[in-house]
């Protein structure tokens, strides 16, 4: 008999997974257990990928209902879905927070059976965000029914197989209407905040309109689609007409764009990578250290997370690839 | 008159993205005085440093930290690390970040009597501006005792470094900001002002209640103003009384002999609690900005109907802790505490029923309460809703919660959140019903870490926004509330101590509500 799921089954599970908390919360008087929910979460997977852990670094910020489907190669046609929750104990506290989760696990011949499932999982009045984790997924026709319900859909264009692809699937989303984000944009938003800090000073911004050129160097052999937006914002906030060039640094580094150099008549202004952990900004004689935190994919998801709407100033970048 | 530099302008800044950057702020010189105090190695060089960490300040940014004690600038330096590295909260500490941080820290030994600091502290401007690039815009902090705000003020006048000196030095904004108390009372608090008015102009002073600055206190602007369906419920038909508590588990201290000139009324009624009266209370502003919203908040304080001196001890009650043993340890009364008179008359618990005399509120009664050795360190609004009009079940018990069983909790600290009390059905036969709480926390909803007060006070001076600053009206207001309380009380030898350190404070601020048939929460 083929594999059947119903929302409603893994509804009831949901259910019976907060009493199970909650009498647990009353037998230890620890106040029983605070139920989040502020925006489902659709995470697509191939294979056995480890999620688990940025799902819950996620639940800490914006405790969701997260459904993970994972799509897998296998010979035999599978179709299974279970609920959990996932809690922790803030420190100082005595009641767990939990978030919710539902697991649906398909083949490529039973994918074509997840959508209307899911559809019935949503939790209301949610914005719904699907994040593709491996955005390859995206060619499968079966997610098309679902795209029109998501606020955003996210992928990582640096991370694909072929990144090249992944920004043309994103550009088309884009220009059917869909809401979407890139994991490496928010990687480079602390550069871009550099860049918007130099030019707070009145100073350097009086200069903003003599950049004839800008260079990124980055660390890796090819040219990232990180180096590439962060080449691409500048030149299209500037205006008019600046050359754009990349360089390779061709030294392994802890980090991916190395600097990044804007000059013309009379006037370099540079951001430069000093370690992990900083950049030094020059211009002038003027030079100042930044932090860059570490990034980590929750973070960027987070990040993400926060522009729910239309992001246009990306979306103008995106165009530009 | 200096004139002030433009703040950065997104219209301007073609790299400007509002949704995913940080607002960000023009570059500055603080000043602060008082630099060697617990304030500034508590509260403002710890939030500053967070500040730094979250890319908030400006690139353009330095201190200049003044006080008598002589230090070098490598001194000062490190008795900051060691403050923020002791002081931080829930923040972790970057050894690099701090290297580039305390390049930015200077410090002028002197005397703020003395004419000769000043021009110190002008040269030192001057440098910083030369060396950190920080625009000419100079804000300063009286981190000082508050006897010394008046000639910090005047010799910034004197010395041309206020916007309204005779013979200004640079251009930029010059900003203050006053720490609290402004004033003893209503009279010093308006010589204070008139002097701080002759040479800063009032948008350029900021009178900070870190209270204001809290996350939860301004949720409740987001609660009543962002939600529909709270507004109609907010006054005197559906309203039965309002309960503001702020309450500390610890004694005053090595803090005494200040405290014994201070007391609760003062340091925390007329200082924050009428503040969050006020924003409980207020009408809504039609736009929200500054002067909206502070003058909303001023009208609401101008509202509270003065006590007559008849009738302030059945509706203000003093207390002070006498010593008690709590959780095995010998608890001392506030008269033996270290440089206390052992005859003080200070309250260290102040309570008191206040009625706001307009439409909103008419006849809705506002307890406030506050005080220091109470069982936890608590502070929350509690807003009791009147009884349903007509019980339809009634035969049914409805346990303690009676006819009243409709709270909706503020909690400001800690456990920040907000919790509404009703009335379901028990599962089971019959219709017996008990009270669940539906609960929403702060913390847990949006993450690990709040920005501390001072972090959002001081991104709010340096961007220029007041509304959580107090205006000088509010200031006088609030005196103006507390002032025949201050009298009578000040006039009244009181039997202290009259409450047990660890209990909820004198059974005459029980019987306060008890005649209105009211009675305290316990939170």
């Amino acid at each position: 008999m083929a594999a059947t799921l119903q929302a409603d089954k893994l509804l009831r599970e949901l259910a019976n997974v907060w009493e199970e908390l909650g009498k647990h919360g009353v037998e230890e008087n620890t106040g029983g257990v605070l139920r989040a929910c502020a925006m489902n979460l659709l995470v697509c997977v191939q294979g056995d990928v480890e999620v688990g852990d940025t799902i819950a670094d996620l639940m800490h910020e914006f405790p969701s209902r997260v459904i993970v489907l994972r799509v897998k190669k296998r010979a035999t046609p599978m179709l299974e879905g279970r609920a959990l929750a996932q809690c922790w104990m803030p420190f100082g506290r005595r009641q767990q927070i939990c978030a919710e989760q539902i697991e649906l696990v398909a083949t490529q011949d039973t994918l074509r059976d997840t959508p209307s499932v899911i559809r019935g999982l949503w939790a209301p009045e949610l914005p719904v965000v699907i994040w593709f984790r491996h955005a390859a997924l995206l060619e499968y026709p079966e997610f098309e029914m679902l795209l029109p319900m998501a606020h955003k859909v996210i992928v990582d264009s640096r991370d694909s197989e072929d990144p090249e692809w992944t920004i043309t699937q994103l550009q088309a989303l884009q220009r059917a209407g869909h809401g979407v984000g890139d994991l490496a944009w928010a990687r480079i938003t602390r550069w871009r905040e550099s860049v918007a800090q130099m030019f707070d000073h009145p100073a350097c911004s009086a200069k903003s309109g003599a950049i004839e050129s800008i260079t990124v160097t980055h660390t890796s052999l090819s040219t990232p689609t990180t180096s590439r937006y962060l080449a691409e914002w500048v030149a299209s906030s500037l205006g008019g007409n600046v050359t754009i060039d990349y360089k390779s640094l061709r030294e392994t580094r802890a980090w991916e764009i190395h600097s990044l150099e804007l000059r013309g008549e009379g006037f370099v202004a540079t951001i430069v990578r000093k370690d992990a952990n900083q950049v030094e900004i020059r211009w002038d004689c003027y030079t100042s250290a930044l932090m860059f935190p570490k990034l980590t994919q929750s973070t960027l998801l987070l990040e993400e997370f926060e522009v729910l709407d239309r992001d246009p100033i990306f979306e103008r970048v995106l165009a530009r690839l | 008159m200096a004139v002030v530099s433009p703040p950065p302008n997104s219209l301007e800044n073609p790299f400007e993205d509002p949704l995913r950057f940080e607002r960000r702020l023009a570059p500055l010189a603080l000043v602060i005085f008082g630099a060697n105090g617990d304030l500034t190695m508590r509260k403002l060089l710890p939030a500053l440093y967070r500040l730094a960490y979250e890319r908030r300040l400006p690139a353009g940014f330095a201190v200049i930290g003044n006080s008598r004690t002589g230090l070098t600038d490598e001194a000062f330096r490190q008795k900051m690390y060691e403050s923020v590295k002791q002081f931080l909260e829930d923040s972790a500490f970057d050894e690099d970040l701090w290297q580039e941080f305390a390049r930015k820290l200077y410090y002028i030994a002197g005397d703020v009597n003395d004419p000769a600091c000043y021009t110190a502290i002008k040269a030192k401007l001057a440098e910083v501006e030369r060396d950190h690039a920080t625009g000419g815009n100079i804000l300063y902090y009286l981190s000082t005792q508050p006897s010394y705000y008046a000639p910090v003020i005047e010799q910034l006048g004197a010395a041309g470094l206020a916007p309204k000196s005779a013979t200004p030095f640079g251009n930029g904004y010059r900003r203050l900001v006053i720490e609290k108390p402004f004033g003893h009372d209503l009279d010093t608090s308006r010589v204070l002002n008139e002097v701080v008015q002759r040479v800063f102009p009032e948008q350029d002073v900021y009178r900070i209640d870190h209270y204001l600055g809290k996350e939860t206190v301004q949720n409740v602007f987001a609660f009543r103003f962002g939600n529909g369906i709270f507004e109609p419920l907010w006054d005197r038909r559906y309203v039965n009384h309002v309960q503001i508590t702020a309450a500390e588990s610890i004694g005053v201290g090595g803090r005494g002999s200040f405290y014994q000139e201070t007391g609760a009324l003062r340091d925390m009624i007329q200082g924050h609690l009428l503040q969050i009266m006020a924003t409980v209370a207020m009408e809504p502003s039609a736009v929200f900005e500054p002067d909206a919203v502070r003058d909303e908040r001023a009208k609401l304080l101008r509202s509270i109907r003065i006590l007559k001196p008849g009738e302030v001890l059945e509706n203000a009650v003093p207390g002070q802790y006498g010593a008690a043993r709590i959780g095995g340890e010998e608890i001392k009364g506030f008269r033996q505490e270290d440089k206390v008179n052992p005859e003080a008359q200070t309250d260290t618990f102040a309570s008191a029923t206040f009625l706001v005399d307009n439409w909103r509120w008419a006849g809705v009664p506002f307890y406030i309460r506050s005080g220091k050795r109470l069982p936890k360190r608590v502070t929350e609004i509690a807003i009791q809703f009147n009884e349903a009009p007509h019980s339809v079940f009634s035969g049914e018990p409805l346990g303690s919660f009676g006819g009243r069983p409709n709270m909706l909790i503020l909690r400001i600290q800690p456990e920040e959140g907000i919790s509404l009390r009703f009335l379901s059905k028990q599962p089971g036969t019959g219709m017996r019903l008990r009270p669940v709480s539906m609960d929403f926390n702060y913390g847990t909803s949006f993450g690990a870490r709040t920005p501390t007060a001072y972090e959002t006070l001081l991104v709010d001076v340096m961007a220029g926004d007041s509304t959580l600053y107090t205006r000088q009206d509010m200031v006088e207001a609030s005196w103006q509330v507390v002032k025949p309380i201050m009298e009578v009380w000040g006039n009244t030898k009181f039997d202290f101590p009259n409450y047990d350190a660890g209990s909820w404070g004198p059974r005459a601020a029980e019987e306060m509500l008890g005649r209105n048939g009211h009675q305290w929460r316990t939170p």
